[in-house]
């Protein structure tokens, strides 16, 4: 018996690719924060431009081949934003009208975009993390995993407030290298 | 030269855009630092790309205090904070609520025709209405209620740091604290507020035209209908004024509609009536009507249809309605 799906059949529930209602669940309220504190809160409103990405995602003649749903959500959010801002609202509605058409582009650009397992993908972050120094750590976890502000994170560590971004921003780039290397990019 | 390799040239993106990461996130940024990115991320595709990642790490790195032992530093400031401001006996009962969230699910249902009020671990009460039934999970950084079957009244207990959850198939409601009901019906999931503000989501529909997303205010309903597709037009209606909530039709032993389909009213009927009420098929329950009645009169409110509906309703020997169409009369 021929086997005639062009798909490749999911071989576990692991490996099936996520439904628009997983993805919007795990990252809407990831995306929102994102735009807010990236491009402020608006106009383009968050909700919207979160809801555009969306919209671009659902559009999509095979989304299944978008490698990394996450990223590409992230980068459709960004591109609306500066799309918006670019060409003014009016161009931006014909942008979105578009979808159709722009969304068989982004499938092919994104067609080899490769994502490692999350559970991988969050051990070598974490092995990543324990491994920085002391003041690099610390300032990362008091920023991202405590919430605390720069003015916070100076004060708790006793450095001044430009001091605590640099390590803030080297200790990120340090775990995004660790991240990307892991993935076979280099 | 050295630093004209590929490599070189990303390492420097890269960098930059971990220093514009940092700056974007601080509360505070000038609007000519904001022309300064724009200026930046237009310049170069690569730099969108290189911030997006980095902006992933820090996400992730977020995420790990769910996952690892990284996260009791996060509970213990926040238990220690609280501790600062009320008394040691409640400070305990602090520790154990931090320790709860991670509990696992638990389930509350109630039988047809009663009601039960459930206190959940944050202190937020739930009014179960009669064959209903909820699952709830406490994680560290949200409550989570799947309303799986019937509908419940909710009084949130605040948590600024915890947002509530109630997801009624694909529609979610998120709220701080509030009180508002959730009816999740045969054809859709009604949502009403009595207090507060609440945001209502269909994360099955994205749409053109229509938001999937809205926010209610005390005083205001919305309905979310069931649908099989992605793609629709009306995904969360707009929100209509509606009679503060109540805890529900349960209280006074009153169900009321306005305009509701039969099937909407046979579906609530069927959690109260122990003998079903039946469709000879679903088209019958279309029909629109608007009815009240109390819970002890739906044997009266059924065997009554037929005077203002083209139906037919048969009644078994254990007290099971079937409701059909009226044959149509022969030309």
């Amino acid at each position: 018996m021929a086997e005639r799906r062009l798909t490749p059949l999911p071989t576990s529930p692991n490996d099936a690719p996520p439904s628009l209602a997983t993805l919007y669940e795990r990252h809407w309220e990831e995306l929102i924060r994102y735009v807010r504190y990236t491009f402020g809160v608006g106009p383009p409103e968050p909700e919207d431009v979160v809801q555009a990405a969306f919209t671009h995602f659902a559009a999509l003649v095979q989304p299944e081949l978008v490698g990394n749903p996450r990223a590409f959500l992230y980068r459709a959010a960004r591109n609306f934003v500066i799309d918006q801002r670019r060409h003014g609202l009016v161009r931006a509605r014909a942008a979105q009208r578009g979808f159709l058409q722009d969304a068989v582009e982004a499938t092919d650009e994104h067609d080899s975009e490769r994502v490692l397992e999350g559970k991988d993908h969050l051990r070598i972050l974490e092995e990543t993390l324990r491994g920085l120094s002391p003041r690099l750590r610390d300032a990362l976890i008091l920023h991202r995993i405590e919430e605390l502000s720069y003015v916070d994170v100076a004060r708790r560590m006793g450095v001044s407030q430009t001091t605590a971004k640099r390590l803030v921003a080297e200790a990120v780039l340090i775990c995004h290298r660790a991240v990307r290397a892991a993935t076979g990019e280099d | 030269m050295k630093t004209s390799s590929p490599h070189a040239a990303l390492n420097k993106i890269e960098s930059k855009a971990a220093e514009w990461l940092v700056r974007r996130r601080d509360a505070s940024h000038s609007s000519e630092e904001d022309e300064q990115f724009y200026a930046w991320i237009e310049s170069d595709p690569r730099h969108g790309e290189a911030y997006d990642a980095l902006a992933l790490t820090l996400e992730d790195v977020g995420q790990l205090a769910k996952l690892s032992e990284l996260a009791p530093r996060r509970r213990q400031r926040w238990v220690v904070t609280a501790g600062a401001i009320v008394a040691a006996l409640a400070c305990l009962g602090l520790v154990f609520l931090a320790q709860s969230r991670t509990n696992p699910d638990q389930t509350f249902a109630t039988e047809i025709a009663q009601t039960r009020i459930v206190t959940l671990e944050d202190g937020s009460v739930v009014h179960l209405g009669a064959g209903s039934t909820i699952r709830t999970r406490f994680e560290s950084d949200a409550r989570r209620v799947v309303l799986e079957e019937g509908e419940a009244y909710f009084e949130v207990a605040h948590d600024a740091a915890h947002p509530f959850y109630v997801e009624a198939g694909g529609t979610v409601v998120r709220v701080l604290g509030t009180r508002f009901r959730v009816h999740r019906g045969a054809t859709g999931v009604r949502v009403e507020v009595r207090e507060g503000r609440v945001q209502v989501r269909d994360t099955r529909a994205v749409t053109l035209t229509s938001p999937a997303v809205r926010v209610l205010t005390a005083g205001q309903a919305t309905e979310v209908q069931e649908r099989p597709t992605y793609i629709a037009f009306a995904a969360v209606a707009p929100p209509v004024e509606a009679a503060p909530a109540s805890v529900g039709a349960w209280e006074s032993g009153r169900l009321a509609y306005d305009n509701a389909t039969l099937a909407d009213v046979v579906a609530d009927i069927n959690r109260y009536y122990r003998p079903s009420v039946r469709f000879s098929d679903p088209a019958v329950g279309e029909q629109r009507v608007t009815a009240a009645f109390r819970v002890d009169e739906i044997p009266a409110f059924i065997e009554a249809l037929d005077a203002t509906l083209p139906v037919t309703v048969e009644r078994d020997s254990h007290g099971a309605y079937l409701i059909a169409d009226t044959p149509s009369p022969a030309n």
